[in-house]
C-alpha cells in the first residue's frame, strides 16, 4: 500500500453551548490514499460532514468549537496549522464541493465572478485570463453556452447546474484531494446521474483522490473503492466496497445494507433499523449503536466499553464491534420480531 | 431525555415554568441588563423617597442663592431661581417615569387591540389600518408630538398623550405580527374549530401569547417617549416650569450656557442615564425571551 | 420594463394617499384648536375685519370637507397658504429654509451610515473581543442620548471651553460639524447595531463558507457577506433619514442652525398654523418620496429583487 495523502487520527470535534456540549466527531481515523475514492457513509448526524470540513478548519465561526486530534497531509498536522497554510491549502491541495448548492453560491453576484475567485485565490492572472479560465471550465463540467452562463446570477441557474458550477469551483486548480459532500443529494434522480460522471471525469482527468460523502449506498456502490461507515461521530466499519456490501462485519452496515429494497423475492415490508439515531448531547454509553444492536442482546461489554477499530480477517477490512466474530456468515439482519432492541 | 410535547399541543405547565425559569437566568446574566435595572433602581427609590432624601423643596425660589456652583450644601449647585439642583433632578424623576410608563401604557392599550384585529382578521380591516398606521408613521414621534402639542397647548397631560400617540403605530405593528403568526398556530385552529368566537380567541390564545414580545417592546419604547417628553420640555412646549421636569430644566439652563454650565449636566445625565437603563433591559429582555425581535 | 413602470404608479398612488390623509389629520387639527382658530391664527392684535378674513380664505366657515377641497385646490396652484408671522407665503419661508435641513440631514445620514457601519463590522468579525463590547457600549449609548444634550455638550466643549467651533448660526462651513456629529450619533448608533447582528447572520451562511473553501483571504469573505448584508442596512439607513428630519428640529433649535425645523418651533410658539401646516406637509412627503427612493434602491442592489412581480 502506498503511502496515505490525508491522515485523520483520533478526530475530535465538540460544539460546546451554553446548556450542553455536543460530541460531534468523537475519535474518527481513517486514510485517503492516492487517486482513490473513498466512500464515507452515514446517517444525518453521523459527523460525516463536520469531519471533512474540520480539516479544512471551515466550521462557522458563531460555533464554539474544540477539536483535538490529528490531520496529517502533506507533512503537516492541518489542525495545527497557521492561517495562511490552511488558506493555500483550501482550493488548491484539498478543495471542498459543499452541501446544498442552492445556499452555496452567493446570491448577488454573477456565477462567473465567483468562479473567477477560484482561479485567482491561487494564481496570480489578469481578469481576462481568468474569465478565459472561468468559462473553461464551465464548459469542463457541461454548462451549455457557458459564455452566455458565465455573466449570469445564480437564480439563474437550475439546481443541477449550480452543482456543477460548485464542481467547476473545486476543480478550479486540480486539486490532489475533492471533498463532496452530498453531491446529489438535493438533485432529481435523472441529473444525479450526470454529476456522476462529472465528478468522474473531473477524477479522471487530474488523477486525484475523492472522498464522496453521502447516504445514498448505490451513489457508493457504483462510485467508491473504499467505504467508511460512520455512527454518532464514529467510525465503525471500513473496507474495501465489495466487502461492505457482500459481507459487512458490524452490525450497523448490517442494518444499513438490509434496509436497501429488494425487488426479488417476496419482500412485502421495508426492513429499517429499529428505533433513531441518538442525541449527539447525550450519546449511549459504551457502544453508540447498542441500544439498536441486535447483536448486543443487552450484554453488559456492549453497555459499557466503547469498542475499537479492530482488523477483521486478514487485509484492510476493520470493524468495532465487540462481538464481530458472532457475524461471520450473516448477510442480512435476522427477520423481525425475533430480537429486541434494548432501549429506546 | 425530557419529554417533548406532541405536535400542536401547548407546552405543559412544568415545560413551561422550566423554560421561563432558564429564560430569567438567561436575562440575570446579562450584564448591561443588571446595570440597568441597578439603575433604574436606583432612580425609582430616589423619586419614590424624594422627600425624606432631600432637604429642600424642588420649587422653592432663593434669589440670594441662585447659581450656586455644586458644593456640599448643595451637590449639584442651584439654578438660576436658587433652585437646589439635585432636589429638582429626584422629583424630575416622578414626572419622567411616571410620563414614560403612562404614555406607553397608553400606546400598548390603544396600538395593541387594533394590531391584532388588523393582523387576524387580515382583509379590508387589516388594509384600513395598515393606512392609517402608515400616515402616523410618516412622522416620526416627536415631530407627531410636537404637532399634537401645538394644537392642543403645553403640559404634563398633552405631552404625556402626545408621548403616547407618537409610538402607538409601533405597538400596531407587532400587535399585527404577532397575529399574523399565531393565528397560524394549531391550538388557534382547535379553538376555532370548537366553535369559540372570535374575540375570545384573540383575548385568551393570541394575547396572552404575544405578551412577551409586547413587554418586551414597551421597555424598549418608554426610552423613546421620555426623549419625546423631555425633547417637548427642551423647546419649552413641554411640562412648564417650574415643575421640575428634566428637558424643561434642560431648556432654561440652556440660556445659562456661559454662566453656569454644570446646571446642564445633571438633567441631561439623568435623561441619557434613564434612557440608556430602559434600554439596557429591553435589550437584555428581548436576547432572554424572544431574539426573533431583533430587527 | 412595464412591470417596472405598474409598481412605480402603485407605490405613487399609495403616496398620494397617504399625503391626503395627513393633510386631513392637519385640517381636523386646525379645526379643533380650542378657542375659535381663525382668532388663535390671527393674533391679538387682529381687528376683527382680519379675523373674518382669513376665517374666510382658509375655509373655517365652511365644513370640513370644503376646508379640505380648499387646501387642496391651493395645493395644486403651488400654494401652502400665507403665514400669519411672516406675511409672506408659506412656500417661500420654506424655501428659503429647507436646503439648510436637507443638507444637515444629508451629512447626517452619511456620518451615520459609514462610521455605523465601519463599528458594526469590526463588532461582528471581532465577536466576542473587547472590540465587540466597546461598539456595543457605543451603540445602547448611541440611541439613549438625548440630540439636545449632545449638542450642548459639544458645544460647552468646542465652542465654550476650546473656541475652536463656532456656537451657532450657518455662517462657516465649520459651523456644520457640531450639528453633523449631533445628529449623526444616533443615527450611527442604530446603524451598527443593526450592522452587526445583520453581519453575523451571513457570515455563518453557506455560500461564505464556500467563499472560505477557495482558500481567499479572510477579508474577501468579510467582503461577500457585507455586500449581502447591505440590503437590509439599506433599509434602516434610509429610515434614519426620517428620523433625522425629526432630530432636526432640536438639533436646529440648538445650533440655531436656520432650518424648517427651526422654523417649525418658531412658528408653533407663534401659533402661526398655516405654516405649521405647510412644514409638517413637506416633512411627510420628504418621508414618503425617501421610502419609494429607498425600495427602488433595493433591485439595484439586490438582482434578486423584481419588485414589479
Amino acid at each position: 500500500m502506498a503511502e496515505p495523502l490525508l491522515s485523520i487520527r483520533d478526530l475530535r470535534v465538540t460544539f460546546r453551548t451554553r446548556a450542553e456540549s455536543v460530541r460531534a466527531v468523537d475519535g474518527v481515523s481513517f486514510d485517503v490514499y492516492p487517486g482513490e475514492t473513498l466512500g464515507v457513509v452515514g446517517e444525518s448526524g453521523s459527523g460525516k460532514s463536520v469531519t471533512m470540513q474540520s480539516l479544512l478548519r471551515l466550521i462557522p465561526p458563531s460555533s464554539r468549537v474544540v477539536t483535538s486530534g490529528q490531520v496529517l497531509f502533506g507533512g503537516k498536522d492541518l489542525l495545527q496549522a497557521s492561517k495562511r497554510e490552511i488558506r493555500r491549502i483550501r482550493g488548491r491541495h484539498i478543495a471542498l464541493i459543499p452541501q446544498d448548492p442552492m445556499t452555496c453560491l452567493d446570491p448577488v453576484l454573477k456565477v462567473g465572478r465567483q468562479v473567477r475567485e477560484a482561479v485567482e485565490a491561487h494564481n496570480k492572472v489578469n481578469s481576462a485570463e481568468s474569465d478565459r479560465r472561468g468559462v473553461a471550465l464551465l464548459e469542463t463540467v457541461g454548462i451549455p453556452e457557458p459564455k452566455r452562463r458565465y455573466a449570469q446570477f445564480p437564480h439563474e441557474y437550475s439546481g443541477g447546474m449550480r452543482q456543477r458550477v460548485m464542481i467547476a469551483m473545486g476543480m478550479a486548480n486540480a486539486p490532489s484531494l475533492l471533498i463532496a459532500d452530498e453531491p446529489t443529494t438535493a438533485l432529481d434522480v435523472t441529473i444525479q446521474a450526470q454529476i456522476m460522471d462529472v465528478l468522474r471525469a473531473a477524477q479522471r482527468e487530474t488523477g486525484a483522490s475523492m472522498v464522496l460523502i453521502t447516504h445514498d449506498l448505490g451513489l457508493i456502490a457504483e462510485m467508491a473503492d473504499r467505504v467508511v461507515v460512520m455512527y454518532a461521530g464514529h467510525v465503525v466499519e471500513s473496507a474495501d466496497v465489495r466487502t461492505i456490501f457482500s459481507g459487512p462485519r458490524h452490525p450497523y452496515t448490517l442494518g444499513l445494507i438490509g434496509s436497501l429494497p429488494r425487488t426479488t423475492g417476496n419482500e412485502k415490508w421495508l426492513r429499517p433499523i429499529p428505533g433513531s439515531p441518538p442525541d449527539l448531547a447525550n450519546v449511549p454509553s459504551g457502544c453508540p449503536f447498542h441500544p439498536r444492536c441486535f447483536l448486543s442482546r443487552g450484554r453488559e461489554i456492549c453497555r459499557t466499553v466503547r469498542p475499537e477499530l479492530r482488523p477483521v480477517g486478514d487485509g484492510e477490512h476493520r470493524s468495532a464491534c465487540h462481538f464481530v466474530g458472532e457475524l461471520e456468515g450473516v448477510s442480512a439482519l435476522p427477520a423481525r420480531g425475533r430480537h429486541e432492541g434494548a432501549g429506546q | 431525555m425530557s419529554s417533548i410535547p406532541a405536535v400542536g399541543e401547548a407546552p405543559s405547565a412544568p415545560e413551561a415554568t422550566r423554560a421561563s425559569l432558564r429564560k430569567f437566568r438567561t436575562f440575570a446574566r446579562n450584564k448591561g441588563a443588571m446595570i440597568g435595572i441597578f439603575i433604574l433602581l436606583v432612580f425609582a427609590l430616589a423619586a419614590i423617597f424624594a422627600p425624606l432624601l432631600s432637604p429642600y423643596d424642588p420649587t422653592a425660589q432663593d434669589l440670594s442663592s441662585a447659581f450656586l456652583a455644586p458644593s456640599m450644601a448643595h451637590p449639584f449647585g442651584t439654578d438660576d431661581l436658587g433652585q437646589d439642583i439635585l432636589a429638582r433632578i429626584m422629583y424630575g424623576g416622578r414626572y419622567t417615569l411616571a410620563i414614560g410608563a403612562v404614555a406607553v401604557s397608553i400606546a400598548a392599550i390603544v396600538g395593541v387591540p387594533f394590531g391584532l384585529i388588523s393582523g387576524y382578521f387580515g382583509g379590508a380591516t387589516d388594509m384600513v389600518i395598515q393606512r392609517v398606521t402608515d400616515i402616523l408613521l410618516s412622522f416620526n414621534p416627536f415631530l407627531l408630538a410636537l404637532v399634537l402639542v401645538a394644537v392642543f397647548g403645553v403640559g404634563i397631560d398633552t405631552v404625556t398623550i402626545a408621548a403616547g400617540i407618537g409610538v402607538i403605530p409601533q405597538f400596531i405593528r407587532l400587535a399585527r405580527g404577532q397575529a399574523l403568526t399565531l393565528r397560524e398556530e394549531v391550538y388557534v385552529e382547535a379553538a376555532i374549530a370548537f366553535g369559540e368566537s372570535s374575540l375570545a380567541i384573540l383575548g385568551r390564545h393570541v394575547l396572552r401569547n404575544a405578551l412577551t414580545p409586547i413587554i418586551v417592546y414597551a421597555t424598549l419604547n418608554i426610552g423613546v417617549t421620555i426623549l419625546v417628553a423631555a425633547g417637548l420640555g427642551f423647546l419649552g412646549l413641554g411640562v412648564q416650569p417650574p415643575t421640575p421636569e428634566w428637558g424643561t430644566m434642560l431648556g432654561t439652563a440652556r440660556s445659562f450656557i456661559f454662566k453656569a454650565s454644570y446646571q446642564l449636566t445633571f438633567p441631561g445625565l439623568a435623561i441619557f442615564l434613564a434612557v440608556l437603563s430602559f434600554n439596557l433591559v429591553g435589550d437584555g429582555l428581548r436576547d432572554a425571551f424572544d431574539p426573533s425581535l431583533r430587527d | 420594463m412595464s412591470g417596472f413602470l405598474t409598481y412605480l404608479v402603485r407605490r405613487l398612488v399609495a403616496a398620494v394617499i397617504t399625503l391626503l390623509g395627513v393633510i386631513l389629520v392637519m385640517v381636523l387639527l386646525v379645526r379643533a384648536l380650542p378657542g375659535d382658530p381663525a382668532r388663535i391664527i390671527a393674533g391679538l392684535q387682529a381687528t376683527p375685519e382680519q379675523v373674518e378674513k382669513i376665517r374666510v380664505s382658509m375655509g373655517l366657515d365652511q365644513s370640513v370637507p370644503v376646508q379640505y377641497w380648499r387646501y387642496l385646490v391651493n395645493l395644486a396652484h403651488g400654494s401652502l397658504g400665507t403665514s400669519a408671522s411672516f406675511g409672506t407665503t408659506v412656500l417661500s419661508e420654506i424655501g428659503h429654509r429647507l436646503p439648510y435641513t436637507i443638507v444637515l440631514a444629508v451629512l447626517g445620514t452619511l456620518f451615520g451610515a459609514i462610521f455605523g457601519i465601519a463599528l458594526g463590522v469590526l463588532a461582528a468579525t471581532h465577536k466576542g473581543r473587547w472590540v465587540d463590547a466597546f461598539g456595543s457600549m457605543l451603540g445602547v449609548a448611541g440611541i439613549s442620548m438625548p440630540v439636545y444634550w449632545l449638542g450642548i455638550l459639544l458645544i460647552v466643549l468646542f465652542s465654550v471651553m476650546l473656541k475652536l467651533l463656532p456656537i451657532g448660526g450657518a455662517d462657516t462651513p465649520s459651523s456644520l460639524v457640531m450639528p453633523t456629529i449631533t445628529l449623526g450619533v444616533f443615527s450611527m448608533a442604530v446603524v451598527s447595531r443593526m450592522t452587526r447582528s445583520t453581519m453575523l447572520d451571513t457570515l455563518d451562511q453557506d455560500y461564505v463558507r464556500t467563499v472560505r473553501a477557495k482558500g481567499v483571504p479572510e477579508r474577501v469573505a468579510v467582503r461577500h457577506a457585507l455586500r449581502n448584508a447591505f440590503i437590509p442596512i439599506l433599509t434602516v439607513i434610509g429610515l434614519q433619514f426620517g428620523t433625522l428630519l425629526g432630530g432636526a428640529v432640536l438639533t436646529e433649535t440648538v445650533f440655531s442652525w436656520p432650518g424648517i425645523g427651526q422654523l417649525l418651533v418658531q412658528s408653533i410658539d407663534n401659533r402661526d398654523f398655516p405654516l405649521v401646516q405647510g412644514i409638517v406637509f413637506v416633512f411627510a412627503a420628504m418621508f414618503i418620496v425617501l421610502n419609494i427612493v429607498t425600495d427602488l434602491l433595493y433591485s439595484v442592489v439586490d438582482p434578486r429583487v423584481r419588485l414589479y412581480r
